[in-house]
């Protein structure tokens, strides 16, 4: 059967006695159940379901999702055993009560979930410009809910129009980064300015950042977003051990303190001479994340201000 | 160099060449523009993929990905040497050239590319409603380019822009090269590779503009470059959905788990319907639209060890799906 767990918002029903006897006997059950819009009790249509292993549950992927039908019905088959997040998503809807990543669910035999209630959300639109104020496609601009909880993210259209929708009502602000994600890229061009991550409206840090109202079915426009660009230089050094011996392979990363804008994450590894070379780092103060063989450790503080930052000497000490 | 090679590297001077021969990588830099002003594109996504030479086997090389800088400018180290092709993609812009042999760059030397250049595409913006004329948000919309065939009739074929419609049931596909086109809206939001079907009353089907299932109904667009079409509301066509069913067996009548049974059609639904036969052979299509159906039946591609029989595709056969659920359907893998 299944037992509701601290966080279980749902009880699944019960199989009858004889059937539960069966169904102990596997180590995967069958979950169906239906979404429905919690203004009208509509069943919606093309809903994504997705079960996320909860806290202590199997240590699996997230199921295959499963799309509600005509009738808003799912059904997600061969779960194990244990406890899951209920994740739905329908674009424009949030999970009422929901969190962040769902309710949870402990499955423990074949069930069916009670209606699962999705509220339309408020919507943020605008648009984004570069620093020559033209529309900037590819932007990947984020609502972030003040003070933590629900997150949006979409791109910019060839206009440099987006729209954030879904968003349960609250305070937001809104940042745009450039599109890709920078951990998938390989070795990037050095550049003399670099884009920066904007909230609205123009600046680089979250604190600075103007908050927008979200209200239930009502669309906030912002209004055009200017990309900022700031001055880059070049870092590069080498990473030694405390006898002076170069550490080949070393991983750096520079993290840059509160105040620094953030353009993409700033990685380096060393090569066979410890020598490493960051390109495109946008002014501010640093600290240097240092990974070699087993030892990690954080430098003092580095400062980027109007020229390259050469000759850095990084020594790792056990 | 290759009938396909595009570009061409910049050669080293002979003292750095002979010194680069050793390595087995190299540094490819290039710059993205956009072909009418010659200005530089910021942002641009760029994707290498190696070009494995004919019979070559062994581990597929990665291929690499990257952004253009504030100058269009991109650069990627560690290249193995070998054939690179290029791919560019930024929002409203296509490369030029893209109808014909992809580029390719021979990279023997690090060094720098000459300019990908991209032309302002033409756009399509619409609106798609859901049976009951409510915003439908999620919704696959797909511009297909017909191309006209020399004997003056259309076919689909050519430049192809994919977007989701957003929570107003609003799309834009941006970026089409000037030309006709065809506008559909695809029912899923899952790729049917991950969906798990849940049976439904009634499902969407494939709705070309305005509002028709099939191909050669279609209203055509036509799209010119840099301006945007604005389409009409598409609504998506809802019919009634059966259930399809049967059992997959062997020469010897012995049921053949695995067994992939696809229904194919030329109407409503463009892409197969299929399903895997489970551990005593049987199969069930749920969400079945009516129409005249292929049924496809391949063999597992691990049959059980246990039978020394081997398999084959079944005899293709027709059904009729009219109106109710169609039950009994035999499809036999084994080799007679």
């Amino acid at each position: 059967m299944l037992t509701p767990g601290r966080l279980t918002q749902f009880v699944l029903l019960a199989a009858t006695f004889v059937h539960g006897a069966a169904v102990a006997q596997s180590s995967t059950a069958t979950i169906t159940g239906r979404v429905v819009d919690a203004a009208t009790g509509q069943p919606i249509v093309g809903a994504s379901v997705t079960l996320s292993v909860a806290a202590g549950g199997p240590l699996l992927p997230p199921t295959r999702p499963s799309e509600t039908n005509a009738d808003g019905v799912f059904s997600i088959p061969d779960v194990p055993l244990g406890r899951w997040h209920v994740r739905v998503q329908k674009i424009g809807f949030f999970m009422v009560g929901g969190g962040v990543r769902g309710p949870v669910i402990d499955v423990a035999a074949n069930g069916t979930l009670p209606d699962i209630n999705l509220a339309r959300g408020g919507a943020i639109a605008g648009r984004v410009l570069d620093a020559r104020s033209r529309p900037a496609s590819d932007i990947s601009v984020t609502a972030l809910q003040r003070p933590a909880g629900h997150v949006v993210m979409e791109q910019t259209n060839d206009l440099g129009e987006f729209r954030l929708a879904g968003l349960p009502a609250g305070e937001y602000v809104v940042v745009a980064r450039p599109r890709i994600d920078p951990s998938a890229m390989n070795g990037q061009a050095a550049s003399r300015t670099v884009v920066v991550e904007t909230y609205y409206h123009g600046a680089t840090e979250l604190r600075h950042a103007t908050p927008f109202t979200v209200t239930p079915g009502a669309t906030t426009s912002a209004f055009d977003l200017q990309m900022l660009s700031v001055p880059a230089y070049q870092v590069s050094g080498v990473v030694m051990d405390v006898s002076g011996r170069a550490a080949a392979g070393a991983r750096l990363e520079l993290v840059p303190v509160p105040g620094t804008p953030r353009g993409s994450p700033l990685r380096a590894t060393t090569g066979p001479d410890g020598t490493f070379q960051i390109a495109s780092v946008p002014v501010g103060v640093y600290l240097i994340d240092v990974t070699a063989g087993l030892e990690s450790m954080r430098s003092d503080r580095v400062v980027v201000d109007g020229g390259d930052v050469t000759g850095l000497r990084v020594v790792v000490v056990p | 160099m290759n009938r396909l090679t595009l570009v061409v590297l910049l050669a080293a001077t002979f003292a750095q060449g002979a010194a680069v021969a050793q390595s087995s990588t190299a540094r490819i830099t290039g710059r993205v523009v956009y072909v009418a002003t010659g200005e530089p594109i910021i942002g641009a996504r760029v994707i290498l993929s190696f070009v494995s030479p004919p019979g070559s086997r062994g581990t597929p090389v990665p291929s690499r990905l990257t952004a253009t800088n504030a100058d269009g400018v991109f650069s990627i180290p560690d290249l193995p040497l070998g054939r690179w092709q290029i791919r560019v993609q930024t929002a409203g812009f296509f490369m030029v050239g893209w109808n014909g042999p992809p580029p390719v760059i021979e990279v023997t030397t690090s060094g720098r590319v000459p300019d990908v250049q991209m032309d302002l595409g033409g756009a399509i913006a619409g609106r798609v409603l859901d049976a009951t004329a409510n915003p439908a948000g999620g919704i696959s919309v797909v511009a297909l380019q017909r191309i006209r065939r020399p004997d003056g009739t259309m076919a689909p074929g050519g430049y192809s822009v994919t977007e989701r419609t957003n929570d107003l049931g609003e799309f834009r596909l941006a970026g089409l090269p000037a030309g006709e086109y065809v506008v559909l809206a695809r029912p899923t939001t899952v790729p049917a590779t991950v969906r798990t079907p849940v049976a439904s009353p009634t499902v969407f089907v494939e709705t070309y503009y305005h509002g028709v299932t099939e191909l050669a109904h279609a209203a055509p667009f036509t799209v010119t470059s840099g301006a945007t079409t604005a389409a009409l509301d598409l609504k998506m066509i809802v019919v009634p959905a059966y259930r399809v069913s049967g059992v997959a067996l062997d020469a010897g009548g012995r049921p053949v788990p695995g067994t992939v049974v696809r229904l194919w059609t030329s109407g409503a639904v463009a892409s197969p319907l299929s399903v895997t036969a489970q551990s005593d052979g049987t199969f069930r299509i749920v969400n079945v639209p009516a129409g005249t159906y292929r049924v496809q039946a391949s063999p597992p591609s691990r049959p059980p060890t246990e039978t020394a029989i081997s398999f084959r595709e079944a005899p293709v056969q027709e059904i009729v799906v009219h109106g109710g659920d169609v039950a009994g359907i035999q499809v036999t893998v084994g080799q007679p």
